[in-house]
């Protein structure tokens, strides 16, 4: 089978990239830039533009006249069709349609307290970029020319998790990962554990109850294929869990990041919240870059919850083969400690790896927390003015913890946050979501002044960034009707009933006990 | 949905890899991951003050 296509396209669309870097390179943009309010984007609008629009060139030529003959070459190099496609779709939505989207969102003014509309129905560009390639594979069929890389975009997910263990710093991993571990454990055993007893009660095959399990309860598509072996499921059996996977993870992709705003949860909540309640990997990063696009906070809590998840996912595996094998005489004698091993998902490796060498501080300072590291020296135009202060002293009284309390008049006194430790007890503060909006925006604008960002850790962002933007329009575009629809009848129900109880009952313990920052 | 898709979507698209991925295996995929973040490492490492 060939699958380069003899085609135009990735050739036109490389023009395109390049011929829009160069009209932003040179100004001729400013206009549009300046309405779209999108100038910090110039320096990534014209890199990227330059950069894959000239690959996009070369190897469209490659692919347009080019003789191709079934190989390698030919497996691999037809790929760059597809990821040049998502990432058209990606740059597109990203640059310019959810900033058009918030300008005119805007300009209706604040509709619930001081969020604009695009805000509380989350559309931004992940959010923009997932519907785009939900239209795309439903409504026009993907490109066959970029049919072959568009299954590249669970790579660049993977690809973006590993890379996020080089933003954790130790203490974070630690206080977050005792937190994750006591709910995610508490949540993935339960869920697990209803789904096998309601798939009893209403005499669902063993293999469908063991498969649909591992999906409603670890980590969705990637457990569900990771159990379907041990539980000996059918095709089928896999495809009505993935589909209900799909149904209910888009379902709360959507209406996680709104309930979030309607309940102002803080980013270590709604993190909390997304990583343990939403059933797919893909579908948590969505939602948690659904509620706070313009920054990671929320990415980062809710993807150590879904890591935390997914590290649970041997355990099921060796339960559900315990499990299954009590109850199928003709099954085959399973190793459980080679089950383990071959379940064990290599990217959360990846992902601790990362941590470990971020943690050494080749990427940044020793004392980096978040990539950013602590150095109050600051010029006098970056102490916190008097109006601040004014403010600030206005609000004292809402605090009532003692630490807060006497971090907020070491910043009162001083005008600038005294210590890191003083730094990560305001940021607290912030996220605890007691205070006024300006005095919020001021303790973060204190927190700014002292924090600084190692220019390799910003990088990593940047890379994670555009990674999971490419992974999730690519995620779009796997997402079909027909695949929704095989949700239907039994399975429907019992997912419906596990996925509404854990986003509930998850949400009650978020907002019970959760409320300290990262 | 057109008939043209359901059709294309009945037919087996690719003779390597899945529907979702075009590795052998979800091993496979983890282990380009990790080598396409390795590499990334390096160049951030190397490339950015």
């Amino acid at each position: 089978m060939v699958y380069t296509q003899k085609h135009p396209a990735l050739f036109l669309i490389g023009v395109s990239m390049v011929t829009i870097g160069t009209l932003a390179h040179f100004g001729l943009m400013d206009g549009l830039i300046n309405y779209l309010a999108i100038k910090k984007m110039m320096g990534e609008i014209t890199t990227l533009s330059y950069l894959f629009g000239s690959i996009a060139i070369v190897v469209g030529l490659w692919h347009w006249f080019g003789k191709h003959k079934e190989g390698h070459l030919d497996y691999y190099l037809s790929t760059i069709a597809g990821v040049i496609f998502i990432l058209a779709i990606a740059m597109g939505v990203r640059w310019f349609l959810a900033p058009f989207i918030a300008v005119l969102s805007k300009s209706m003014g604040p509709i619930m307290g001081a969020k604009y509309l695009h805000e509380i129905l989350g559309l931004n560009y992940i959010v923009l970029g997932i519907l785009i390639g939900i239209l795309i594979v439903n409504f026009f069929k993907v490109p066959t020319w970029a049919e072959n890389g568009v299954r590249l975009s669970r790579l660049g997910l993977k690809t973006g998790v590993i890379l996020l263990g080089t933003l954790y710093s130790l203490a974070e991993l630690q206080q977050l990962g005792s937190l994750s571990i006591v709910m995610v454990g508490f949540f993935v055993l339960g869920s697990v554990g209803i789904v096998l007893w309601m798939s009893a009660r209403r005499n669902l095959p063993n293999s469908m109850a063991g498969v649909l399990s591992a999906g409603m309860g670890v980590c969705g598509v990637s457990a569900t294929i990771a159990a379907a072996p041990v539980v000996q499921a059918k095709s089928v059996e896999i495809a009505y869990t993935i589909g209900t996977i799909l149904l209910w993870g888009v379902g709360c992709m959507f209406l996680f990041p709104i309930i979030g705003n309607l309940l102002n949860m803080g980013y270590v909540q709604f993190g909390a919240w997304a990583g343990t309640g939403i059933l797919n990997s893909a579908q948590v990063a969505g939602a948690a870059l659904a509620y706070q696009p313009d920054g990671i906070e929320t990415l980062k809590v809710a993807e150590i919850f879904n890591i935390t998840r997914v590290l649970i996912l041997p355990i099921i595996v060796v339960w559900l083969a315990i499990w299954y094998v009590e109850r199928e005489e003709n099954a085959p004698g399973v190793n459980l400690f080679r089950v383990a091993f071959q379940k064990f998902p290599i990217f959360v490796i990846g992902f601790l790896l990362m941590f470990a060498l971020s943690s050494t501080g080749i990427f940044s300072p020793a004392n980096h927390y978040k990539g950013k590291y602590f150095d109050n020296t600051i010029p006098a135009e970056k102490l916190l003015n008097p109006e601040a202060i004014a403010t600030l002293k206005n609000e004292q009284p809402k605090v009532q913890e003692k630490a807060r309390q006497a971090a907020l008049a070491r910043l009162i006194e001083n005008r600038k946050v005294m210590s890191i430790e003083d730094d990560d007890i305001l940021r607290g503060l912030v996220n605890a979501n007691r205070l006024t909006k300006s005095a919020n925006t001021i303790l973060k604008k204190a927190h700014k002044a002292v924090r600084h960002t190692a220019h390799k850790i910003q990088k990593f962002r940047d890379f994670i960034t555009w990674l999971f933007a490419f992974g999730l329009v690519g995620l779009g575009m796997q997402i079909t009707f027909s695949s929704i629809k095989q949700a239907g009848g039994q399975p429907l129900i019992i997912g419906g009933v596990v996925g509404t109880l854990k986003a509930v009952l998850s949400l009650i313990v978020v907002m019970l006990f959760v409320h300290e920052s990262i | 949905m057109s008939e043209e898709t359901k059709n294309t979507q009945d037919k087996p698209k690719f003779n390597r890899g899945s529907a979702l991925t075009i590795f052998k295996s979800d091993r496979h995929e983890d282990l380009m991951a990790l080598v396409f973040s390795l590499l990334i490492a390096l160049g951030v490492y190397f490339f950015v003050d």
